[in-house]
This record gives C-alpha cells, sequence and structure tokens, in this order.
C-alpha cells in the first residue's frame, strides 16, 4: 500500500532544518547545505514508498547528505576557514549570530579533515552514538572512534599553537613590557 | 572543557538556521524530476562530455590560448579567445554615474546582499530597503559584486547544473533601472568573481585556474593555478588584478612557493606567459605568512591600480587583526594602516577611494581608517556580512 504522500511533507517540514544546521556545520556554507538537503530530500522524495516504511526516514536522508558533503567539502574548505577567521564573534545587538564565529576553536574545526569534521559534528551537535555515527558514514564504529580521538587531539594542539602564537605576539607588540 | 566549547560552538554556529525559511515541496518535486530526466539521459550526456574533452584536446592545440600565449606578443589582444559559456548579446553597458536627471540628491551609497535566494538593495546610510530582485525561476542568487559607479551590480545564479551572471543597474533612489542576463556557464557553483570599476572586466576563479571576460567583445582569457586557489578577487581599474593565492587545502602544512597577495597584470605580453603557470605572471605582493595559518589576505586595490590593502591576521585564540597599506609597484609596505586587536574581532576590507586615502572596513562595526585612525561610521550593513561564501554583499 503506497505510503500516504502527506506523510513526506510532515516528515519534511520536521527534519529540513536539522538536516541543513548538519550539513552547515559541515561544509561552513549555509546557501551550499542547503542545496545539498534539498538534493537529498527530493531523493527521499523519489523513493518514500520505500523510505518512509524505514525507522529513521531522517538518518536516510542524513545519510546521503553526507555523501553530497564530501562532494561539497573539498571545494568549501578553504572558503569555510577563511570565513571562520573572518566572522565576528559578538554579533551587535539585534544582529544575527554569525554562524561560524571567529574563534581559534572555529578555525581549528574548519580546518579538520572533512571525514574528522562529518563525524565531530555528528557526536557533538547531533548527539548521536558513535554506532549511529558508524551507521551514517557507512564506516566501522572502530574508525568513528578513532576519528574523533585524532580530530579531539588535533584541536587540543591547533589550540595550544593558538595560545603560544597569543603570548609570543603580546611579547612582540608591546615592547618593553618586561 | 574541550568537549562542552565544541558542543557550544557548534551549536552557536547552527542558531540562526533554525530560522530557516522551509522551501516549497514544489521545489523537491523539480528537483526530483531533474534528477530523474539527467538519470535517464545519462549515456547521451557521457557521449557529449566525451565528445567536448575530445574538441577540447584539439582546441588546446594550434591557435589555442595556451599556445598563443606561450608566444611573446605585441599586444594584449592575441590571447583573447571567443568567451566560454551562452551570451545574450546587446545586454552589456559600460558603467558610469546616475545621470543629473535620474539622481537624486539623497542618494547614499547602495549595497547589495543576497537574503535567502533573492537580492536586495539597501540604502547604507538609512538601512531602508529600496529594492528586491528575484532570480529566475529554478535559481538562486549566491554572489554579488560592485562595480565603481555605486549603480552597476553583477549577480550570479546558480541552479539546474548552470551558473548565470546577470547585470543589475539602480537608478536614483536606489531603485531598480533594469536587469539583464549577460551570460551563462555549466557549472554547480558560482566561483569567486570581481567586476571591474568600468563593469567592462569579469574575472572568476576556474576549476583550473582563473578566467577573464571582456563583457563587451564577449571575449575571455585563461590562467592556470595548479597547486593552489585564487580568492579575493579585486580590480585595479582594468589591467590589474589583485587576489590571493594559497594552498588549495586548508590544512596543508606549507603554503606553495608563492603564496600570499598577488597582482596579475592581464594585457602583459610582452614575455612569455605559458598559460599552464600562472605565478610567472602574476607578481607576488604580499608573502603569505611561513605557517600554514591564514594571514594575509583579502586584498582590496585602488581603482587605478597604485595602491593595495591588505589585512594581516595572526590567528589565537583572540584574532589580532592588522590593515597594512602598501605600494603596488614596489611591492613595499606604505604604512601599517591600523592595529585591532582584542574582541576575537577579524577586519574585512570593504571598499577604499581610488586615491587609497580612505578605507572602509568591517571590524566588528563598521568603519572608516584615514590617517592611520578607524572611526566607527554609522552604516548599516547587513549583520553577519562576513558570510561563508564571502560573496553574499557588494557595494
Amino acid at each position: 500500500m503506497p505510503v500516504p504522500h502527506d506523510d513526506f511533507a510532515e516528515f519534511y517540514e520536521a527534519s529540513y532544518r536539522r538536516v541543513v544546521a548538519l550539513v552547515a556545520a559541515i561544509v561552513g556554507n549555509r546557501h551550499q547545505a542547503e542545496d545539498i538537503a534539498q538534493e537529498a530530500f527530493a531523493r527521499a522524495l523519489t523513493r518514500w514508498p520505500q523510505v518512509g516504511r524505514y525507522d529513521l526516514p531522517e538518518a536516510w536522508v542524513r545519510r546521503v547528505a553526507l555523501r553530497l558533503t564530501v562532494d561539497a567539502g573539498r571545494r568549501m574548505r578553504r572558503a569555510l576557514a577563511l570565513s571562520a577567521a573572518l566572522a565576528v564573534t559578538q554579533p551587535r545587538r539585534g544582529e544575527v549570530a554569525d554562524p561560524l564565529a571567529s574563534t581559534a576553536l572555529s578555525i581549528a574545526l574548519a580546518r579538520l579533515p572533512l571525514p574528522q569534521r562529518q563525524v565531530v559534528v555528528l557526536y557533538y551537535l547531533a548527539d548521536l552514538k558513535v554506532e549511529d555515527i558508524a551507521r551514517d558514514c557507512e564506516v566501522s564504529v572502530s574508525t568513528v572512534r578513532t576519528r574523533l580521538a585524532a580530530a579531539r587531539h588535533r584541536l587540543e594542539r591547533e589550540l595550544s599553537e593558538a595560545d603560544d602564537s597569543e603570548q609570543d605576539d603580546s611579547e612582540q607588540e608591546v615592547p618593553g613590557a618586561r | 572543557m574541550l568537549d562542552d566549547e565544541l558542543r557550544e560552538q557548534l551549536a552557536d554556529w547552527v542558531r540562526p538556521i533554525q530560522g530557516l525559511a522551509i522551501p516549497d515541496l514544489a521545489v523537491l518535486r523539480r528537483r526530483a524530476r531533474r534528477r530523474s530526466a539527467r538519470r535517464a539521459g545519462a549515456a547521451a550526456v557521457v557521449t557529449a562530455v566525451v565528445a567536448a574533452i575530445a574538441i577540447a584536446v584539439v582546441a588546446s592545440l594550434p591557435g589555442s590560448g595556451r599556445l598563443a600565449s606561450s608566444q611573446p606578443q605585441a599586444g594584449g589582444s592575441a590571447s583573447w579567445r571567443a568567451a566560454p559559456g551562452t551570451w545574450t548579446r546587446g545586454t552589456w553597458r559600460p558603467a558610469g554615474p546616475l545621470t543629473a536627471a535620474d539622481a537624486s540628491p539623497a542618494d547614499a551609497p547602495y549595497f547589495v546582499a543576497i537574503r535567502g535566494a533573492v537580492a536586495v538593495v539597501t540604502d547604507a546610510f538609512t538601512g531602508r530597503v529600496t529594492a528586491t530582485a528575484k532570480p529566475p525561476d529554478g535559481q538562486r542568487f549566491a554572489g554579488v559584486a560592485a562595480a565603481g559607479d555605486d549603480r552597476t551590480f553583477i549577480l550570479a545564479a546558480t541552479g539546474a547544473g548552470s551558473v548565470t551572471f546577470d547585470e543589475l543597474r539602480l537608478r536614483g533612489g536606489g531603485q531598480l533601472a533594469s536587469a539583464a542576463r549577460l551570460f551563462t556557464l555549466p557549472a554547480r557553483t558560482v566561483p569567486a568573481f570581481a567586476v571591474s570599476p568600468d563593469a567592462s572586466l569579469l574575472a572568476y576563479t576556474t576549476p583550473a585556474g582563473l578566467e577573464v571576460v571582456r563583457l563587451a567583445a564577449q571575449t575571455a582569457r585563461s590562467w592556470t593555478a595548479p597547486g593552489g586557489v585564487l580568492s579575493s578577487l579585486s580590480w585595479g581599474g582594468d589591467k590589474t588584478l589583485a587576489f590571493e593565492w594559497s594552498a588549495a587545502s586548508p590544512t596543508a602544512a606549507v603554503q606553495p612557493a608563492g603564496a600570499g597577495v598577488r597582482l596579475l597584470d592581464i594585457t602583459a605580453t610582452g614575455r612569455p606567459l605559458p598559460a599552464s603557470r600562472l605565478l610567472p605572471a602574476s607578481r607576488l605582493l604580499i608573502r603569505y605568512c611561513p605557517s600554514s595559518q591564514l594571514c594575509a589576505g583579502g586584498p582590496v586595490i585602488t581603482a587605478d591600480g597604485s595602491t593595495v590593502f591588505a589585512r594581516n591576521l595572526v590567528l589565537s585564540r583572540v584574532i589580532r587583526s592588522r590593515v597594512e597599506k602598501y605600494s603596488a609597484r614596489t611591492g613595499q609596505p606604505v604604512a601599517a594602516v591600523t592595529s585591532l586587536a582584542g574582541g576575537g574581532t577579524a577586519c574585512e576590507l570593504l571598499w577604499t577611494d581610488p586615491a587609497g586615502e580612505q578605507l572602509t572596513v568591517f571590524c566588528g562595526t563598521t568603519g572608516v581608517v584615514a590617517d592611520g585612525h578607524f572611526s566607527p561610521a554609522n552604516l548599516h550593513l547587513p549583520a553577519g556580512i562576513l558570510n561563508l561564501a564571502g560573496q553574499d554583499f557588494a557595494w
């Protein structure tokens, strides 16, 4: 029996923003995230009689979107890193916060390799378990754990270097401070 | 600690998306139909692509840009060829100020920002929206560049596997005077692009490097840039293009030799210019910092091509940002225009006057730098102007 089409509309309404947010955090570009999310939902629409019967149709859409980010990721990483470096941290009153705040952490995140960034976003933003991340990324659980550990290690290292850089910079910019 | 920071950071990043408008289901249905059509025609597409590649290979032999450019030429015209894409004839006009009859005494600088899929024209002094422009059906605007007359803008729209460039003209009061399609390229994403002050030249990045199009003549010249990517294009008149060139991957441990802010004389033909090598054709102005951190970049060049402003970032927990002024002729720094630190604020260079005496910047707040001092300016530039793609705003 075909699944009523309204089911898809409801599912789409409920999950669209979540998928866009997830993809935006990975590719770093809201427009591209919307494009990817729409493509993933369009594919779900064409297969809705099947996808609609899954326990978690959103997981299917997420998986498709993740595959699409691999293509997009290479193109967008530089733009992401640049804009992460340039974005403002503190929005003025009444302004909407920029999706990429200019903290050292945001820059370090932007510089993670895409596979690591994917698992970081799925783990810390989507709050998925490593088993679910493994399913979405189509890799083993141990690979997810390895990528998460590598990402954490890299972030800690880069933040530590950033601290050193800041200290050096302060010393250079304030001659005679000692 | 890091775990908490990550959760908080990511949540902050995507918070604005919670207010995002959900596209109508019809958009998905159109996509689904296009996808079905694409799949059905896959074999034909493959055949066409193979044929196109064969043609391109043949075209790259005698008479191609590469061979023409590899020989010293007396003038610049020899290496210009028919521009790629599908063109609308007779739509281009040079940039120029408003006529007296059309101008309004209250005319302020106007900026164009991409909001969702549409382009919004706003009075920079009051923040009042004066006009909006919608993209053609099935497309969305995804980038904008401004000419030097405060009324001519080039909009890039994407959709259905193509990128189109449209020219938008304003009349007095920031109202739309005209919108005209210039040309369409087969591409899925909008490249970085910039229009010259007189609106005669459009430069845009390609997967291989850079292409410059003469809009009136519909001719083009290309440069390839292996090993790196171009960004932050800025025109100095109709001859010099300033841009940032750096490693293709921001995770690269080492930047390619010669990375930094570079200047390209698009007419230079007095010596061999191998089309396969961008770097010899462009001049390094400001070297990237030695590490893989982002440093010199975001150049803005004066309309006469004599002066280049660039930002220098020192990345740390609190970003330090300096704006520096360079002589385009000597490549030497003329002055550290301003040093702004603290608050996690980086600076984006927005505009300079033709003499290079004033520079409009966004350093957490919008302001004007003159005589080495930053003064906040009450400009109603859009929130989040330092957007992800860097092309959602122009003035």
